[in-house]
């Protein structure tokens, strides 16, 4: 539990394990009350983003978060951040098949782009996780991405004053776990992609999206099936299917949500990335094994990867090479505006 | 089912909502009876509306004054208002007869009780619903918000008490429901939160506007309801009546106090939660205990709720035909109640059927043996009770270990799915994919159960499709694909498999609201595809059943049979019929052949559909019933109710 100064001894598992606890339990949060504020939403996303009670959002917060995103600090080599792996440039993606972390290692996943997660119901590709502020601090851990202990990392945020000045801001105590993950999170919220030529034409303005990119709208919902997994306005059910990405020589490398569950249908199971900002975001699929969307429209059309947990949604489509090229001009239609650190109660700006 | 029926999907979602529930068997009480704080002071009574069959005010809300209460006639597919205090009722709207297809959704009065918000469904390309307003004297009708991209869902908005906006339910094509705030000024949408495939109930904005109330299942594998309270400004979405039970809206009485209904005692009652700042203070207190059928209606401001009963009921029967004539030669036995959709086995041995006679359930499925009589209880996760009760039936698999059933699973996905016939476990057979674009009819299996059969629209284009699914290669081919022809849902294989009867609309047959009804035709084709050969025209000018469109073979695939409803005296009653289907090619007929009128199915006021014939070719199989009334009821004096809550600790 927080002592009332809020300070944390680090590396102690149990406590860390507890602040974290205390970081999502509203019983135990010290709220900030300096000046609430919602992110700026976007067309095309609900008016609704789900903020818990014990982690409102504040401007200060917001900022601190964002610092945090970028810095270094965050890693054991000192050379890698948040933002190494999610960059605003690849909405929040890298361009890479599967994430590199410290001292060039290589992990097993693709890094998930971080647009909307506000609104995500869970985390990482086979959802492990159902909270950003857990969420968060899972990379920073991960000996294949940032490796250092989260009790580390507040030890060198507590040797900066601006960190502890920003920390007070913030939350009115001084540098903790819990308030890093609050803060990441925040900041994480503010990340949003919308007002994309497919929202636009879903609000009225039928010259929103062109011809070919109609056609392809009409064959996402129609002969494409894709809505029965791309749904809504994230473009993705956030359920776990099987499409058979990971099957190669006969078996499954990766067995995906089955890790989480131990249920049978979840073998080789992923869950549904948002199709938003898709044109900027390769490569594709858990693995980053498909490299172009022309590449995922084929790897559709016949079906997937037959597979013994193979999701019975998925069958050839047989569409030919004029309905492949409208899907694909549909999904640019799927690429908006991204925004980060934009809050209601003013902007803040990048350093 | 086109995108312009979903008024019959809104209607039997409604009822599903009324008849709402666990398909497992009833929970345990979920909390002991409530002491009923004052029941005794909430009087409860029926308004007597002989009209109310074909005048339906079902989801509609009233005036505030109570007066008032907007209705939808489906004679002449207008809006109606009656006076509740003189009995007399009045159009709002004046569609004329012959004019295209359209009709309204509920509909409700606005605070000042000068206009009437409701949606309304065009049958035009764009084949919308929209959001309109019309003036309390009938004047004044405007398009308030018209989206193709995102229609009004069937359900009465609800007015802020400014009138500057309207809540609503609207539904993208991709079939995700959306809380939405309209301004009537504007048109302009706001969207508070977007579901997924399933939708609320009743949503009702708080007197003071600060917040929505709605239910929702809160996980995607919840089969109950909870109730939440999502703010207007989108700050906070917070469960109000969180538990096992299922709870469903039924609106505010006041700003402190929310009126729902729910079976957390047994059976369902009306009960009342304190409410301070969108969040629950104490525990619900029984209002009114019994409340069986009830679907939602509206508040009024002198603590009056006014709500409606769906009296309708559906039983199982079988009757006993000659087969070589065809003619009945047994009255109907009934063999169960709150029963539709019966199934024979192949073997002819068991009789499977869907139920909701369960307390609250919404769907379980029943085989019951032929020779016993015994029977099991089956509870497939799955929502069967609107699209399987609008379009089609169940099948069972050759080698009777499983039913063929299209649904949709517990986040409203649709799909055909087998549910095993000794577990009642459920997997998903082939994916449709619906959306408002690309809709698909209920499957066939064919004896092999090897492929199936369905129909499917393609909106966009225009396009009626039969698709095949060869359930090995998991391929699907195209056997019928027209745009001239409308393709209902009345689709059945031959006994062996080589031919698809299936019932068709030409253009100039459509139905004609307050014009001529329908005059459908039977087609047979090929079940590998080719030709349709129109093998009977009806004669009689009504569609092939009133609403689930059936065909079925004999059992020697000598002759389709098909039943059509007609009205005499004493109302609607089904009649059989039969028309020959051998060797009609290449030696077809012109104008098709001459069908054989054979017997009423039953009594009178006797509207049967789902016919099923026993593979000895003797039985038929089927589901009748009255489609019922709808009744007007009000709980009064809730304000007495109100006042006592808010002194009690």
């Amino acid at each position: 539990m927080e002592t009332p100064q809020g300070r944390t001894k680090p590396a102690a598992p149990a406590a860390m394990f507890l602040a974290l606890l205390c970081a999502t339990l509203p019983q135990c949060s010290a709220t900030a009350t300096r000046g609430t504020a919602r992110p700026e939403i976007p067309l095309g996303l609900d008016a609704y983003m789900p903020i818990p009670e014990n982690n409102q959002l504040t401007r200060e917060k917001v900022a601190l978060g964002r610092r945090l995103f970028s810095d270094t600090t965050l890693s054991r080599d000192g050379h890698l951040a948040c933002i190494s792996c999610h960059q605003p440039e690849r909405a929040f993606t890298d361009g890479r098949p599967v994430a590199v972390g410290v001292f060039g290692r290589k992990g097993t996943r693709n890094a998930p782009t971080l647009i909307n997660r506000a609104y995500g119901a869970t985390f990482f590709w086979d959802g492990r996780i159902s909270s950003l502020e857990v969420q968060v601090l899972q990379p920073i851990q991960h000996p294949k991405e940032m490796d250092i202990t989260v009790g580390e990392v507040v030890v060198r945020l507590e040797r900066d004053q601006a960190y502890s000045d920003l920390f007070q801001a913030a939350f009115g105590r001084e540098v903790n776990d819990g308030d890093l993950a609050k803060a990441l999170a925040s900041y994480v919220r503010t990340i949003v992609s919308g007002n994309a030529p497919v929202d636009r034409y879903g609000n009225g303005d039928r010259n929103a999206l062109t011809e070919r990119q109609r056609q392809g709208l009409r064959l996402f919902r129609g002969k494409g099936s894709c809505i029965v997994c791309h749904v809504g306005p994230l473009f993705t059910d956030e359920r776990f299917h099987n499409t058979g990405v990971a099957w190669r020589d006969g078996r499954l490398l990766d067995q995906g949500r089955f890790a989480v569950t131990n249920e049978d249908e979840d073998h080789g199971a992923f869950k549904t990335p948002t199709l938003r900002e898709v044109a900027r975001t390769a490569p594709y699929m858990h693995d980053g094994s498909i490299t172009t969307l022309e590449e995922v429209l084929e790897f559709y059309d016949r079906g997937g990867n037959n597979n013994p947990y193979l999701d019975p949604i998925l069958r050839p489509l047989n569409l030919n090479a004029a309905e492949k090229r409208a899907l694909l001009a549909f999904l640019h239609a799927l690429s908006g505006e991204i925004r980060e650190g934009t809050v209601s109660t003013g902007d803040i700006t990048r350093e | 089912m086109t995108y312009g029926t979903r008024m019959t999907q809104g209607l039997l979602a409604v009822t599903a909502l009324a008849l709402w529930g666990c398909s497992d068997p009833p929970p345990a009480n979920t909390a002991a009876p409530q002491q009923a704080l004052g029941h005794e002071a909430v009087g409860v009574r029926r308004l007597v509306w002989t009209e109310a069959v074909t005048a339906d005010p079902r989801g509609s809300t009233p005036s505030p004054d109570g007066t008032l209460l907007p209705y939808i006639d489906w004679l002449t597919s207008n809006l109606g208002i009656r006076d509740l205090s003189t009995g007399t009722s009045r159009p709002l709207t004046s569609k004329a007869p012959g004019e295209p297809y359209q009709y309204p959704g509920p509909a409700a009065v606005s605070p000042d009780g000068t206009q009437v918000a409701y949606s309304w469904w065009g049958e035009n390309e764009e084949d919308l619903w929209d959001l309109r307003i019309v003036g309390i004297d009938g004047s004044d009708e405007r398009v308030v918000y018209s989206n193709k991209e995102a229609q009004l869902a069937w359900a009465a908005p609800d007015w802020s008490q400014d009138g500057a906006q309207l809540l609503v339910l609207l539904q993208k094509r991709d079939l995700i429901y959306q809380i939405a705030l309209i301004s009537v000024a504007t048109g302009s949408a706001r969207i508070l939160r977007s579901l997924d495939w399933r939708r609320p109930g009743k949503m009702v904005l708080s007197p003071d506007g600060r917040f929505v109330l709605y239910d929702f299942p809160p996980t995607p594998e919840s089969r109950h309801r909870d109730i939440y309270v999502l703010s207007t400004d989108a700050t906070s979405n917070t469960p109000l009546v969180a538990d096992a039970a299922n709870d469903i809206v039924l609106g505010w009485v006041d700003d402190q106090h929310v009126l729902f209904a729910s079976d957390r005692s047994g059976t369902p009652g009306a009960y009342l939660q304190r409410v301070k700042d969108g969040r629950a203070e104490g525990v619900p207190e029984l209002v009114k205990p019994d409340l069986w059928r009830i679907e939602p209606g509206g508040a009024t401001r002198n603590g009056a709720y006014y709500y409606t009963v769906n009296t309708a009921s559906t039983d199982i029967f079988t009757t006993t035909l000659d087969p070589a004539t065809g003619r009945v030669i047994t009255s109907p036995t009934l063999i169960a109640r709150d029963g539709t959709h019966p199934a024979w086995s192949r073997d002819g041995r068991y009789l499977a059927y869907i139920s909701t006679r369960t307390p609250f359930s919404s769907a379980v499925v029943r085989v019951r043996s032929v020779d016993t009589g015994e029977t099991r209880e089956l509870y497939p996760r799955l929502d069967l009770t609107e699209d399987v009760a609008y379009t089609g039936d169940m099948h069972w698999f050759p080698d009777g270990s499983a039913l063929l059933v299209r649904a949709r699973d517990l986040t409203n996905r649709m799909g055909f799915f087998r549910i095993d016939s000794q577990t009642g476990a459920v997997s998903l057979v082939w994916s449709t994919g619906d959306s408002a674009d690309m809709v698909s009819g209920a499957p066939v299996l064919s004896p092999d159960g090897k492929t199936l059969f369905f129909t499917r629209r393609d909106v966009v284009n225009s396009r009626m499709q039969i698709v095949g699914v060869d359930l090995e290669t998991r391929t699907e081919r195209v056997v019928v694909s027209t745009e001239g022809v409308i393709i209902r849902n009345a689709l059945a294989v031959s006994p062996d498999g080589q031919r698809l009867a299936f019932e068709g609309l030409s253009p100039e047959d459509v139905w004609q609201s307050g014009g001529s009804p329908p005059r459908a035709s039977l087609y047979v084709v090929p079940a590998s595809g080719g030709e349709s050969v129109l093998l009977h025209r009806l004669e009689e000018p009504h569609g092939i059943t009133n609403v689930h469109g059936e065909v079925e073979w004999s059992a020697d695939g000598r002759y389709v049979f098909f039943a059509t409803i007609g009205f005499d005296a004493t109302g609607p009653y089904s009649r059989l019929w039969r028309v020959p289907a051998v060797r009609y090619w290449p030696l077809f007929e012109p104008g098709g052949r001459q069908a054989e009128r054979l017997d009423k199915l039953g009594g009178s006021s006797f509207e049967a559909f789902s016919m099923r014939m026993h593979p000895n070719g003797r039985e038929l199989a089927f589901s009748a019933g009255s489609s019922g009334g709808v009744e007007l009821w009000v709980m009064e004096n809730l304000f007495a109710l109100t006042s006592q809550s808010a002194d009690s600790p």
